[in-house]
Order: C-alpha cells, then sequence, then structure tokens
C-alpha cells in the first residue's frame, strides 16, 4: 500500500475524536516498543526513568505513584516461565518484578511498585511469541 | 483502519542520515491500547517531531540502541517525549510510546536527567 493511501495520525484521531475513551487499568503489552504499560489511576501524570527497566508513572498532581512501564518484557517473560516452569497463559507481574532487580538497582522502586502492581495478571502468548 | 498512522510532516524531518526513510508514523496498536491521559497528548506528537527542542540517539536499553527520543514542550513544567525507531520494512520512523516528562529546569524542552536516561543528543546541544 502507498504511503499516501495510508490512515494519517490526524484521520485516526478525528475517527475518535467522539468516541468516549474509557479508562482501564489493566496491563497493555507493546510489540514493537517490547513494553508493558500500567496506569492504576485515571489522572494526568509523567514519567521517571528508573531503569533500563523500569520507568514509573507519577501523578502530575501529587506526585504519588500511579504506574508504571517495564521494557524488554518479552526476554523477562521468557526467563519466568523457564526458571519458574510456569504453565498456563498468565503470569503475575512481580515475577517480571523480581526477575529484572539486582544488587546495583534502585531496589526500592521495585518493591513499591510490586505492592501497588505485583498481583496484577500479564497474559504470556503474544509475548513470548514475539521471543521466539 | 489500517496503521501504524502516518504524520503529516511538512518540512524535511530531523532524523539521522538514513538511506531510503520517507516519513513518520505512529503505531497502531500503542495508539489503540492509549488510556485516555497518553491518548489526549497525542495530538502534540506531529508538532514535536516536526520541531523538537531535541533529539536523542539511544534509549540505555538492549536492542534499541539506535532508537530515537523526541522531545518538545508539552505544558508548563512537562516536555513530551517520543520514542521510535527505525521500520525497515515501511521505511520509516515508527513512534511506539509516548510519554510526559518533567522538563529540565536549565534547558527548556529538555526532559529532567537527559543526560542519564539517553545516549547520544544529536539535536538541540548548543
Amino acid at each position: 500500500m502507498a504511503n499516501n493511501e495510508r490512515v494519517t495520525l490526524r484521520e485516526a484521531l478525528l475517527a475518535e475524536k467522539d468516541k468516549p475513551r474509557s479508562f482501564d487499568s489493566s496491563p497493555k503489552y507493546n510489540a514493537r516498543g517490547d513494553y508493558l504499560s500500567i496506569v492504576l489511576v485515571d489522572t494526568p501524570y509523567y514519567a521517571e526513568r528508573i531503569d533500563e527497566v523500569l520507568t514509573v508513572f507519577r501523578s502530575q498532581s501529587d506526585h504519588t505513584l500511579i504506574g508504571c512501564k517495564v521494557k524488554g518484557v518479552s526476554l523477562l517473560a521468557q526467563n519466568v516461565v523457564n526458571i519458574f516452569n510456569i504453565e498456563g497463559d498468565d503470569v503475575e507481574i512481580r515475577f517480571l518484578l523480581l526477575n529484572a532487580v539486582g544488587p546495583r538497582k534502585a531496589r526500592q522502586h521495585y518493591y513499591d511498585l510490586s505492592r501497588k502492581v505485583g498481583s496484577i495478571k500479564l497474559h504470556l502468548p503474544e509475548i513470548l511469541n514475539r521471543a521466539a | 483502519m489500517l496503521g501504524p498512522y502516518r504524520l503529516e510532516i511538512t518540512r524535511d524531518p530531523l532524523v539521522p542520515a538514513e538511506e531510503g526513510i520517507d516519513g513518520f508514523s505512529v503505531d497502531s496498536d500503542a495508539f489503540a491500547t492509549a488510556d485516555p491521559n497518553k491518548f489526549d497528548v497525542l495530538s502534540l506528537i506531529e508538532r514535536i517531531i516536526q520541531a523538537p527542542s531535541a533529539i536523542f540517539n539511544g534509549l540505555q536499553r538492549d536492542h534499541f540502541k539506535d532508537a530515537l527520543a523526541y522531545s518538545g514542550k508539552c505544558h508548563a513544567n512537562f516536555v513530551l517525549v517520543a520514542f521510535a525507531h527505525c521500520d525497515r520494512r515501511l521505511n520509516e520512523i515508527v513512534i511506539f510510546d509516548w510519554q510526559p516528562r518533567a522538563e529540565d529546569r536549565l534547558r527548556p524542552g529538555f526532559p529532567a536527567n537527559w543526560g542519564n536516561d539517553f545516549e547520544d543528543p544529536i539535536y538541540g546541544q548548543q
């Protein structure tokens, strides 16, 4: 398809203009960027990079932790599945965080985040397909 | 709708020298799954890609050493950073994520902590 036949961002935004965009706190995986993002509170936020794996989201009004972005998810998921011998389609996000935290890292961020999002589950098949 | 969604850039975009690159686009999955607050700032992307305050090459992540980060003013005390990579199949720079960040108080339009968070600044250093 030629470039000029493709939908533009402006057209895509216009098509969404009158559709209410509902808030959904489930984790979202992006294959192109190999990251997952979770936003727990529907409020304007900003991102703060912690390290090569973790970026946290904080409320613009009071700076509280309201979500995160976890990068390099396909490798983290592959490690978790193989090390813990997990069978099934879902894994708790705390296992990915445990897999990523290390002795030289800002561990408190991982601990804080695990308390917030740890038991939320991530659907694995799409992610593991990317790693394959 | 078919994606990635093309950006309408009206002058030569600021990109590293790459053979055959003929445009920018936004990943359609990132578009579809953006939460309401992330979606709200998407309308700023085109302006920031066209007239960035800073561009960085390398995201300090494995497999994203050649990815790009474009930064520009978003609203008071914040910048919007758009993360992109070169998709050779499409011959486009595709934006796969974007997020507001605190602004560097000494360098308007730059994200705070840019010296640690990104690799080479390729535009906006002076």
